[in-house]
């Protein structure tokens, strides 16, 4: 989901997971009406990550990642099981004692990111998840992103405004402007707000 | 609440307790000292009243004739009124023997005059608690002295209990506050500590009360923590003042009320008021995690 800033990118994710109420009209999630289920049933199905990373900085990588199964009352045994496979998939596993004071940028983002697929979501909403990050984590971001969505049929929903990132997924790209979207694509190219204002 | 969330319950409640330590103590120590004063309160005032009470039942009344009326005469009188049990002549004589074997026959024969042990009655009542309205039969009747019973300490007893009662209501509601303000704080710092774990628990899909309950299993933990020290506490000390207050009155000795109640009142009153705090301070975090 791509769009400048303002144009309403946040306030749709808010509005999937919840954290808004629409005025009027229904927010659908498959065949799901969200008005009808209650707000914290509806994300224990989702995992959902911010630019900033919020981790928890007196607890370790793995900790953090754990903790996201753990507030759901997972039996340890499982925490432990599910814990050890996000880390291998986030890239962390040599560095899961370390505390978040401890990480680069890049990889306490892979640690939030873990944290919110721990719980195994069928519907991943990130908000510009790779703002603060340089190309290379990008990448390993987005191949997270793309590994998950593969072993676990998990749709990703990612809004960015980073030009160079939508293009390389070359996924379905929607376009919002002022709150309404504009074009639905699949495999679409966008060439960013500069050139598409120009045009 | 499955086990296991319990558990991590439990586990985040403890670490929030060992996050906030100043604020955990100051806590503990006031909601501690409240149950003190509450549990002493109570005591005090269930004994009181007890004492009151024994006194009140054990009334004798005394009754004198005036002078120049027959004792026997006035006990015919005195029986037939209602609410007399019975009625016992005590002759002045046998007063004057009861006495001989402590003071000795000769010092009291020298120290009195002939005349100074009256005959009297002891009167027994059907029911302790119409003495005034029995006494005052008596004192209508013609022929008597003086009257004399016990039931006028009773009555000041009665008076401080309930003015004990009164001033420790407001002590103890102002202490309650104060106890309430007390955990409230505590659980407010926590509130604010734990902003990004409320945050992530919002995220992960916890319900309001599920992130609500760490808070109340903290709160609850430091209730109960504060009740058993009091517990404890008020068990040394109520064996103390036991001890005081039987070297004082010995008659109470098998009168005093036990404090196990009491201490039963402090231990389920503690997590109580540890609760109310912790319920008010997550409404916080309700509000952080709707």
């Amino acid at each position: 989901m791509v769009g400048a800033s303002g144009m309403g990118k946040t306030t749709l994710l808010k509005l999937l997971y919840k954290e808004e109420i629409p005025d009027n009209g229904q927010v659908l999630i498959g065949d799901m009406d969200t008005a009808r289920i209650h707000g914290s049933k509806l994300r224990r199905s989702m995992g959902i990550i911010f630019q900033s990373f919020r981790l928890l900085e007196k607890k370790s990588a793995y900790e953090n990642i754990a903790y996201g199964a753990e507030v759901l009352a997972m039996p340890p045994p499982e925490v432990r099981r599910r814990t050890k496979e996000i880390l291998e998939l986030v890239g962390l596993e040599n560095k899961s004692h370390r505390l978040p004071s401890e990480l680069s940028g890049g990889e306490q983002q892979r640690v939030a990111i873990g944290r919110a697929l721990i719980n195994e979501p069928k519907l991943i909403i990130a908000d510009e998840p790779t703002g603060d990050l340089d190309p290379e984590n990008t990448d390993r971001v987005l191949g997270i992103f793309d590994r998950f969505h593969k072993e676990h049929k998990a749709t990703v929903l990612f809004a960015t405004h980073a030009v160079d990132v939508v293009n390389r997924l070359g996924r379905r790209v929607i376009r919002l402007e002022d709150g309404k979207v504009i074009s639905d694509a699949t495999g679409g190219y966008w060439a960013g707000e500069k050139k598409e204002s120009a045009s | 609440m499955s086990m296991w969330a319990i558990f991590y319950r439990l586990r985040e409640a403890r670490e929030g307790i060992a996050r906030n330590t100043w604020a955990s103590i100051a806590t503990v120590v006031l909601l501690t000292l409240t149950l003190l004063m509450f549990g002493g309160f109570l005591w005090l005032n269930a004994n009181l009243a007890q004492v009151a009470n024994l006194l009140e039942r054990q009334v004798q009344v005394r009754v004198f004739p005036a002078e120049g009326t027959p004792a026997e005469t006035l006990l015919t009188r005195v029986e037939v009124l209602p609410g007399i049990r019975g009625v016992e002549l005590l002759e002045g004589e046998s007063a004057y023997e009861r006495l001989a074997p402590v003071f000795g026959r000769n010092t009291l024969m020298n120290a009195l005059p002939a005349d100074a042990f009256s005959d009297s009655l002891s009167v027994e009542l059907l029911d302790p608690e119409l003495a005034n309205e029995t006494v005052e039969l008596i004192r209508d009747l013609d022929g008597v002295g003086d009257v004399i019973w016990g039931q006028g300490f009773a009555q000041v007893l009665y008076r401080i209990s309930n003015s004990i009662q009164k001033g420790g209501i407001i002590f103890i509601i102002g202490f309650f506050i104060a106890a309430l303000l007390m955990s409230l704080t505590a659980m407010q710092l926590a509130v604010l500590n734990r902003e990004v774990e409320i945050q992530i628990q919002h995220w992960v899909g916890v319900g309001p009360w599920g992130i609500r309950s760490q808070f109340l299993i903290e709160a609850f933990l430091l209730g109960l923590f504060s009740s058993i020290l009091a517990g404890a506490s008020f068990l040394y000390l109520g064996e103390v003042i036991q001890k005081i207050i039987i070297s004082l009155l010995p008659f109470m000795s098998s009168q005093l009320s036990s404090p196990k109640l009491v201490i039963g009142v402090v231990l389920i009153t503690g997590p109580i008021l540890g609760l109310l705090g912790g319920g008010l301070a997550s409404q916080r975090a309700i509000g952080k995690g709707r």
